[in-house]
């Protein structure tokens, strides 16, 4: 059954959402534009993405991006659904608590400062150990999986707590070692988790520019990075062309998330 | 499956020869310092039909849950054919348990639910298969092997979780109420079902259920819990007519109690004064009870007859004022208030019609009843 709301909440949804929206909704049109003033309406022009192509930093940039985010969000989901398992699944173990403090630590901290102090410990581990070598993508992966991690940690813990016990008693009662439940009865339970656990990690490492910053080395510039150290010396409408392209691909990785979340649970 | 054997009317547990299959000896589960189960010693008989009858929170399931190996006793030992399983894992015990959700995998055909603990077996996938279509043919699902488990409704999921514990032939079935997601009608059709499914396979069940009709109905035997302690084992006639103590009297059916002193306790019958009652008992059969002790009488509401004039008998009769009549039908439960304003429930089968019914509302009637149908409580 539809409802049908007062013009009063109607009024208030459209303001709320304009609010929302109606930036992003200029800097899409404003992508178009013929004009290299961007403040500035002179008729419709794709000519700023065709120069987008061009560009060999942005270019390298958008893959070493998609390259720390898909390292990035499958190693937090493998990571992240271990955690779950531990603190869901082992019982009341000592230190459980705590444990379930530290894993979700890094939702609340200032990326400020979770950036800065993962720099200190890659730079007091290059010097020590001699490994990370210098910064680069394999530091800003690292920086990522551990923000991913807390995210994905959370997703699947509540999907686990949400399943029904019994499944994986019964799995154990017919017969199946614990590593056989987890892979038969489970993983196929929690894959939805899972998946959307993985689109999110993506998305949150694509869009880092905070702690990418910190942790990043010459040639790695991510293309969060690129877009703002750009803007330093002007916006151009390529900029805008770009960030139009990255809104569409996370707003459908947003959606995709969300949509394996609200799908029927088992 | 197993041929079909006629159920052999014999109560091994009468025969001091018999050898228990299941045995527990001195199970207690704590948690967190709580006692679930205290000092629980049961044996069970191969064949039986076993139901452990409790309120909830009265430690039965927690017991079901340490024979099926999800948990450790804190004390004691289980014995499952002569073989110590006390510490042995769940997936390592000849045991399969029916969970009151079904517990059906929701990823899984039908099928492939009934094949699941086959395949953990390493059986070849010929006989898997023929295993698995024999056991949805004994619950009569061989229809339905293809369909996913919220296709299905209540009784066929909770015939499905049956066939995949049947299938993996366990020398014991344990069945954690089974029957309460189903609807009434369902749940009445479906015990009979399982207790001839149970006589067919001839392996022994134990069930877990609050629901006493459904105990009393299925069961060769059953064991009242309350309060983590099994407080009396007994066919269900023993445990209806002559409970030991006041906690199994009330849990099984409803029954009038009234406090007595005992005047005469000879080796063929007692006395007991009751001014609750109004009246003497004379209860026929012998009871551990010494003259001027304190003791609880107990008389089934059936057990009491009423009629509107006196009965020659003295003792065991008393007379009240019809306060209210129940009637339900087949049966009418009258409510009789005593000169000490005690209530007593007196049910009659309403042998004629409403109209008809010789006692009404405030008439004044008799109650009396037979020597051997009073219960002496002394716990």
């Amino acid at each position: 059954m539809q409802t049908k709301l007062p013009p009063s909440l109607k009024l208030a949804m459209s303001v709320g959402y304009s609010f929302l929206y109606l930036p992003i909704l200029t800097l899409i049109v404003f992508s178009f534009n013929a004009s290299r003033d961007v403040t500035v309406w002179q008729g419709f022009s794709t000519k700023w993405y065709g120069s987008l192509l061009q560009d060999d930093v942005l270019i390298k940039s958008v893959w070493i991006s998609l390259e720390v985010a898909t390292c990035a969000a499958t190693v937090a989901v493998a990571f992240g659904t271990l955690a779950a398992v531990a603190l869901s699944r082992l019982g009341r173990f000592r230190g459980r608590r705590f444990f379930g403090i530290l894993t979700a630590a890094p939702l609340v901290m200032p990326e400020v400062i979770t950036g800065l102090s993962l720099l200190l410990l890659f730079v007091g581990l290059e010097q020590t150990l001699g490994w990370p070598k210098g910064r680069g993508v394999l530091t800003i992966t690292i920086a990522h999986i551990t923000l991913c991690m807390a995210y994905v940690t959370i997703l699947v813990r509540g999907r686990l707590s949400d399943m029904d016990r019994s499944l994986e008693e019964a799995a154990l009662d017919l017969g199946a070692r614990p590593l056989k439940v987890f892979t038969a009865i489970t993983l196929p339970l929690i894959f939805p988790a899972l998946i959307s656990g993985w689109l999110l990690a993506f998305a949150l490492s694509l869009d880092d520019l905070v702690i990418a910053s910190f942790v990043a080395g010459p040639g790695s510039s991510t293309l969060p990075m690129v877009i703002f150290s750009s803007i330093r010396f002007g916006i151009t409408p390529q900029i805008n062309a770009l960030a139009t392209l990255i809104i569409t691909g996370v707003a459908i990785a947003v959606m995709m998330a969300g949509w394996l979340i609200h799908r029927k649970r088992y | 499956m197993v041929k079909k054997t006629k159920r052999i009317q014999l109560q091994p547990w009468q025969d001091p020869k018999a050898k228990p299959y299941i045995h527990l000896e001195g199970v207690s589960k704590e948690f967190g310092g709580i006692l679930a189960v205290d000092d629980v010693t049961l044996s069970i008989y191969q064949g039986e039909f076993f139901s452990l009858l409790g309120p909830s929170g009265c430690g039965k399931t927690t017991l079901l849950r340490m024979l099926a190996g999800f948990e450790i006793p804190t004390r004691g030992k289980i014995y499952i054919d002569g073989i110590d399983v006390t510490r042995r894992p769940a997936y390592d015990r000849p045991v399969n348990m029916m969970f009151q959700s079904y517990a059906l995998f929701p990823h899984m055909t039908v099928e492939q639910n009934v094949a699941f603990g086959l395949k953990q077996e390493r059986i070849p996938k010929i006989e898997i298969r023929e295993r698995v279509r024999e056991a949805l043919k004994l619950v009569q699902m061989e229809t339905y092997g293809t369909r996913q488990p919220h296709q299905l409704s209540g009784g066929q999921r909770q015939r499905v979780a049956l066939a995949r514990c049947l299938v993996k032939r366990p020398k014991l079935l344990l069945l954690d109420e089974p029957l309460a997601a189903l609807d009434k009608r369902l749940r009445e059709q479906t015990q009979f079902e399982l207790v001839s499914i149970q006589e067919e396979v001839g392996i022994t069940f134990i069930l877990v259920t609050h629901d006493q009709e459904e105990a009393m109905t299925m069961s060769t035997r059953l064991g009242i819990m309350d309060h983590g302690r099994l407080r009396q084992i007994g066919t269900p006639n023993e445990i209806y007519e002559y409970p030991h103590s006041e906690s199994v009297a009330d849990f099984i059916g409803s029954i009038n109690k009234f406090e007595g002193l005992v005047v005469e306790d000879k080796a063929d019958h007692i006395l007991v004064e009751s001014e609750e009652a109004g009246c003497e008992f004379y209860v026929s059969h012998s009871v551990d009870a010494p003259v001027g002790s304190q003791v609880k009488v107990a008389i089934r509401p059936e057990k009491v007859m009423i009629a509107t004039t006196a009965p020659e008998q003295k003792r065991n009769a008393t007379k009240g004022i019809v306060r209210d009549i129940g009637y339900l039908g087949d049966i009418s439960i009258y409510h009789v208030e005593l000169k000490s304003g005690k209530i007593v429930l007196a049910t009659q089968p309403n042998l004629v019609r409403l109209a008809e019914r010789p006692v009404t509302w405030d008439d004044e009637v008799y109650l009396f009843w037979r020597a051997e149908n009073s219960i002496v409580l002394t716990a």
